[in-house]
Parts: structure tokens; sequence; C-alpha cells
């Protein structure tokens, strides 16, 4: 069995862990005092390339990345993610890192508060602002959620690299199909509770956006209220709730190898973010949204008042796939099949998890 | 034969920055009044931090955004004086000055 790599952003550091075996070894934090939003796994090289998006409350954002497993990490001496002049604006945090496709190598996002996509062709190192995506026109009308106005999805179309669709908060799922040069919101069907127009053009308050990993046309997403899936790339979006305890909540990962599997941290309601019954369980498909399980075993018993954040739910790239979580009260919790395990316990709020299996 | 030495400003940094000084809490700058200035013994804080920026870039932005703005949670004394007293980055510093980098209280 392959060693597992998982990485845990918290609100005060980066915890690595590592399973070697049967058991996880948990690392000392790495880069105290800042709040890691987002890291990633580059497994497209020889050696997995780590990236940590780490923000310090005095001292401002950085992308710190590793080419050793964590052991230590590096960063430009100029900023690695910076807004050009015209733009007037400064980088808040990076919200999301994602790797593009096998066929581009090199080519790295980013997402960002303020919303704005960066792209990297230079392994992560340095980026550039998508000028197309900072002019659009609907930006004015884009409006800040609870926590932040921020770009926090990015999934490149497997194999046809001028083809990536964004989501953002407060604006919902935009789409582009010649390669950044023009986006255009793709939110038909996804509700929204907080506008005089339930099903705006654009505006949702789309939480986090996970590709099916069988079809590229498939997509999951969880809404701030609503939980959906796509088979058209995006272009129309159906109501997948049906089953759930609760429509409301963050996060939402998919099986990178298993086609109709994906999971979820429901809450009961935007106006009541606990989960139901305050019980800690996440809800499984594996029809796609047509049915939910929910898997508890292994998780605590007595009662639960967290929440998962959008980005602290994931699955590694195992060929079965594990799944993991963090919460905002600080545990962090890997599934193998249907049983859970606690990984580690008494962190700071759990922001980004990512876990790879290492060849 | 007489030796003019360059008229210096030094820049404190906590020890928290000094990581990414090469380990140096003082870092010593040359006053470099620009042509146009009419005020040729002194230049404004923000072109000492532009030459922060073009010496110890991992540094500088540490303590200024990409805009130039001082970041939020930082404060600036010049000579042991707020620099918000001062006009903000517009200060005038002279030869000798120190400019130091402190953490605010807030934030963390």
């Amino acid at each position: 069995m392959a060693d597992l790599l998982l990485l845990a952003g918290t609100r005060k550091g980066l915890l690595l862990a590592r399973k070697r075996g049967r058991g996880w070894d948990v690392e000392s934090i790495a880069l105290p005092m800042t709040a890691v939003y987002a890291v990633g796994i580059d497994a497209r090289g020889a050696t997995p390339r780590l990236f940590a998006a780490a923000a310090s409350e005095h001292w401002g954002p950085t992308i710190l990345h590793s080419d050793d497993l964590g052991a230590t990490w590096s960063e430009p001496d100029r900023a690695p993610v910076a807004f050009p002049e015209r733009t007037g604006a400064a980088l808040a945090r990076v919200w999301q890192i994602q790797p593009a496709g096998e066929d581009q190598p090199g080519v790295v996002y980013a997402g960002t508060e303020p919303t704005a996509l960066f792209r990297s062709e230079d392994g992560g190192l340095t980026f550039e602002l998508n000028e197309a995506l900072w002019d659009h026109p609907h930006r004015p009308q884009w409006a800040p959620g609870f926590g932040g106005q921020a770009l926090h999805t990015i999934v490149p179309y497997p194999g046809e690299p001028d083809r990536i669709l964004i989501a953002m908060s407060g604006g919902g799922v935009y789409r582009t199909q010649d390669g950044g040069r023009s986006w255009a919101p793709s939110n038909t069907g996804i509700k929204c509770t907080f506008l005089p127009d339930p099903y705006p053009e654009y505006g949702q308050c789309v939480h986090k956006v996970a590709p099916d990993s069988g079809d590229p046309n498939r997509l999951y997403l969880q809404n701030h209220n609503g939980v959906y899936r796509t088979d058209d790339w995006g272009a129309t979006w159906s109501d997948i709730a049906r089953g759930l305890p609760g429509e409301f909540g963050f996060a939402v990962a998919a099986d990178p190898r298993r086609s109709g599997r994906a999971y979820l941290f429901p809450l009961v309601s935007d106006g009541f973010r606990f989960p139901p019954d305050y019980r800690c369980r996440i809800y499984r498909t594996e029809d796609a949204g047509a049915s939910w399980d929910d898997l508890s075993a292994g998780l605590p018993d007595d009662s639960f008042y967290s929440v998962v954040l959008r980005d602290a739910l994931t699955t590694d790239n195992a060929d079965q796939a594990g799944a993991y979580f963090g919460t905002r009260t600080g545990e962090l919790y890997g599934c193998a099949d249907r049983q859970w395990e606690r990984i580690a316990g008494g962190l700071p709020d759990v922001l980004s998890v990512r876990a790879a299996a290492l060849a | 034969m007489n030796t003019v030495s360059t008229p210096m400003v030094t820049v404190a940094v906590p020890s928290a920055l000094a990581g990414y000084a090469g380990g140096r809490t003082h870092i010593e700058l040359a006053l470099k009044p620009s042509d146009s200035d009419s005020d040729s013994a002194h230049m404004p804080l923000d072109a000492v931090f532009d030459q922060l920026a073009a010496d110890v870039p991992a540094l500088e932005r540490r303590i200024r955004d990409e805009r130039g703005a001082i970041r939020g949670h930082v404060n600036v004394y010049l000579d042991g004086v707020d620099i918000r007293e001062l006009g903000g980055t517009a200060a005038r510093v002279g030869a000798g000055a120190t400019v130091q980098i402190l953490a605010a209280i807030s934030g963390g």
C-alpha cells in the first residue's frame, strides 16, 4: 500500500501527516501564525510539489512551495501573486491553488480575494493576473459573502486546456472556452435565496464545486442553500439535495477514481449552521446524487456543533481513494471505505485539506 | 583628499522579519534624494521603502502591499514618532534617521 500524505491548512499554521502502513504520523505545525486558506499537491512531476498559501495578519499573504514533502518551504523574494498597479487592488489572501492538467506541465492556477484568477507557467513560483476576468463587466455586482469575496474553485477541463470552470462567493459559476480570454456566467438552475430574483444569471453564492472522475461534463456543487449536479459542464444544474438532511453546507468533494461518488457535510440551513441533529456525519453518494448515505462509523457520537469549511473536505488519489475532513474546532479525520479514524485534534480551525498517495 | 561619506538611513525591523533580510534586524540604506527634489537633504519615506524593495524585496513586501500601502497591522516610526503624525509615507527622512518597523498589537 502506498504511503499517504495529508496537508491541513489551519488558521494558525500548516499540519502535515504521513501514513506509512497502518498508522498516521502527525508532524509539528509548520508556518506558525499564518492562516493557510489553501494547500495544494502537484503530483504531475516525478517529485510532488506541495503548496501552502499562507497569510500573516501582520506581514501579509504569500504562496510557499516544498519539493521535499514538506521538510522545507521556499518562496520567491518578490511576491508570487500580486495585483498589477492599474487594478488598484492588493492581495488579501489566496483561496485556491490548482495545478492544470497533465498536458500542461508547469501551469498552476490560483484563486484569490479579491476575486481574481492568476496563472503560473513556472510551476507555481510566479503568477500573472487573468485580465479578462478582472475586467469582467459583472464585477461591480459580485458581492462578498461572510467569508469574503473570493474565487475558491478552479476546475480545468481534462485534455482541453482552453476550457476552465471557476466558482466564486457572491458571483457564482463562470466558464471560459478560449483559454481565459472571455468568461461567461453559468448558473442556470442554481437558486439564490438572498436576491429578489431566485434564479439570476449570476450572483449566486456558490460554496464549492467538485468534478466527477468519470465524466468531465459532470460536476457536483454545494451552494449557499442547495446541492446540484451538472451533466453538461455547467450549462445547466439539477437539484440533487433530495435524501440529504440539509441542503446548506460549504464543502463538496468527489472520488477521483470512482465515478458517481461524492461527499458532503450538510448543515441544516443558512439560518441554522449546525449539522442535523447536532451529529458529525459525512454524506456520500454512489450514484451521482440520486441517493445519499450517512457515514458516521468512527465519528463522535456526542453532540457536535462545528462545521466543515469549503476546502476542508477532500479525497486522496489512491486506487481505493480515502476521504478526509477537518473541522472549525480543529479535528482531522480520515476514512478508508466506511470507517473514519481521528488523525489529529486540538488544532486551530481547519481551513483546507489535501491528500495524495505517494509513489 | 577629502572623502564624502554617503548619508545613510537605518531601517530597524523586528526579529520576526530578520529571516527575510539575511538575519539582519538593521538595514542601512543610502539616502538618495531625487534630482527633482528641491530638498536635497531629505527623501520621502515612500522612497526609502522603494529602495528597500529594490535591495531586500522579500522584506519590503511584508511591510507594504503591492499598492505601496503600509499593511494594516504594521506600525512605522520615524525617529520614534508614529508616521501617522508625520503625514504617513510622505514624511521626510534625513541622514541618520531610523525607520522602525513594529507589529501592531492588533491582528494575529
